[in-house]
């Protein structure tokens, strides 16, 4: 594989049903050993992406590749997929599954799966339709990542389990990514996708509105934050200009958000004569919300 | 693959044996040890074994119902069976062959069963016909068939169709009486035809001894010879199993 060319391809990617676009024409470059976070509200078509990624749905029009390639079955070999409904088999027990992946899986790691196991204590007895949502979750993670994958992909990988087990998701999507593996996850928390992605894709209506990596897009904007001693006065006519994109209040805080000229906002929000003020990186929820809502 | 096909199957064949074989201790239990004040009279009687072998191709059919919509049964599990390193019809081929086997290997436990039965008069005597050798050949392709008439039924949907596996019983029997009518031209003859894959259709049909069906003796609805009706079933079955196979390939998810 020539190691510029991307893991995962989307390439002007369209999925229609009837007369309805789930996505639209989307190109989308996942390069090896990046973590790309794909955020979006519900109906986005980040499960359609990922379905029309694995064969599941037919493009109606574009292209995807794995490895610069078409998805085979062979492909599957380094490509583990983690589905948001889990796909599972209700009259199976959690061993019966594991030897399933086994039969079925020729990169199959026994060792790696009885650790995965014992992570998530899954009991292997247990059939699957006894198992919570958060452990069936955590039994198809175990499936996965058993192979010890070079590809995941992993459409809300942390859905219906508890904190704990949610970092330690992350963790291991870290680790995964930190030994060269790819991985493409969907989620609604977008703290998940700023902690654990180094890139991030969002996704509204269909269509692709912003990907990038995540560190330059926090660092391109910045938030100026001012607390009063009593209400915030009014700043508009002092703070207006281009490079200030939004205003929050909140009691006696104002959260300003600013491209490229912070210091200077700062300075003239500091002649209010705030009690604190502070000049902070943005996070990605803030970025999340500007972007979904700027172009709807 | 084949692996959640074969716990599927081995659970409902070892429920199917052990029903057979219930019924039949039962009913070998009362032949031999009969209720006082019960009589059972038998002089010995010549049992055709053609027409043991279609009763156990009938009962084969509950079998053929239970493991057919394979393919369909799956449909909420696609995400992960089709996420292995095996391609799709390797995985559709697996399953079927282990239905087949499951199928063939519940006919011949319920022929023995059946078989063993009426053997426990010392009187009785199972007969050969000329037949014989077809009447097995019909037996054995008439569960078969069942089973892929379902499968072409239910292989092409996203959503799950459980109730085909049993409404195909009374559409079958509907079929048949519907042959009975006389529709005109072009009625009859498409009934006729639809009656072609209709799994009911294939099984009573008369020979001599072989069997007595009388709902359906006058009207068997397929006119072709016997050895033909036989190699049609065995051709829808095959043509069935690709036809679902090729559907299940292509179906999105």
């Amino acid at each position: 594989m020539n190691p510029a060319q991307p893991v995962i391809a989307f390439e002007n990617v369209t999925k229609r049903f009837r007369n309805f676009d789930a996505v639209k024409d989307l190109t989308l470059h996942i390069g090896a050993g990046s973590i790309c976070g794909l955020l979006g509200p519900n109906g986005a078509g980040k499960t359609t992406a990922m379905k029309t990624l694995l064969g599941f749905l037919r493009p109606t029009s574009g292209t995807v590749s794995v490895d610069g390639g078409p998805v085979t079955p062979s492909t599957f070999e380094s490509l583990s997929y983690v589905p948001e409904v889990d796909g599972l088999f209700g009259e199976l027990t959690v061993q019966q599954h594991v030897e399933l992946n086994r039969r079925a899986q020729p990169r199959h790691d026994q060792s790696r799966a009885d650790e995965l196991l014992g992570i998530f204590g899954l009991d292997r007895r247990r059939r699957v339709r006894k198992l919570s949502k958060g452990q069936k979750t955590a039994l198809a993670l175990v499936l996965a990542l058993s192979s010890r994958p070079r590809i995941l992909v992993l459409d809300e990988p942390s859905s219906g389990l508890d904190p704990v087990f949610q970092r330690v998701v992350l963790d291991l999507m870290i680790d995964a990514a930190s030994e060269g593996g790819t991985i493409l996850f969907s989620s609604h928390q977008v703290g998940q996708v700023e902690r654990a992605a180094d890139h991030v894709a969002i996704m509204r209506g269909g269509r692709l509105l912003l990907y990038k990596d995540v560190e330059s897009l926090k660092a391109a904007e910045k938030i100026v934050e001012a607390t009063f001693a009593q209400s915030v006065p009014d700043l508009n006519g002092a703070i207006a200009s281009d490079a200030v994109r939004r205003v929050e209040r909140a009691g006696n805080m104002v959260r300003i958000s600013v491209r490229h000229d912070e210091d200077e906002v700062a300075r003239r929000v500091q002649a209010f004569n705030p009690t604190s003020i502070r000049v902070t990186d943005r996070n990605l929820e803030d970025i999340f919300l500007d972007v979904v809502s700027e172009k709807s | 693959m084949y692996y959640v096909e074969l716990l599927y199957a081995r659970t409902r064949f070892l429920w199917y044996t052990a029903i057979c074989l219930g019924i039949a201790a039962v009913f070998s239990y009362f032949v031999s040890f009969p209720p006082a004040g019960a009589h059972i009279e038998n002089n010995g009687q010549d049992i055709p074994l053609d027409v043991v072998l279609l009763f156990a191709s009938f009962i084969a059919m509950i079998m053929s119902s239970m493991l057919a919509a394979t393919l369909n049964r799956d449909q909420s599990h696609l995400s992960f069976i089709w996420t292995k390193p095996v391609a799709r019809e390797r995985i559709a081929l697996s399953y079927m062959l282990v239905d087949v086997t499951t199928i063939i290997l519940s006919y011949f436990v319920l022929f023995i069963v059946i078989a063993g039965v009426l053997a426990i008069p010392p009187q009785n005597h199972m007969i050969t016909g000329p037949m014989t050798g077809s009447v097995l050949a019909r037996a054995i392709a008439v569960p078969l068939m069942a089973y892929a008439v379902v499968e072409v039924a239910t292989s092409w949907s996203p959503v799950r169709l459980a109730a085909a596996q049993g409404l195909w019983w009374p559409v079958g029997i509907a079929l048949l009486f519907l042959s009975e009518v006389r529709f005109p031209f072009p009625i009859a003859q498409l009934v006729t035809l639809v009656n072609f894959l209709n799994p009911l259709a294939y099984l009573p049909e008369s020979r001599g001894h072989v069997v007595n069906v009388e709902f359906v003796q006058g009207a068997h609805p397929l006119t072709l010879g016997f050895d033909t009706t036989t190699i049609i079933a065995y051709c829808i079955f095959i043509a069935g199993c690709v036809i679902a196979i090729y559907n299940w390939k292509r179906m999105e998810a």
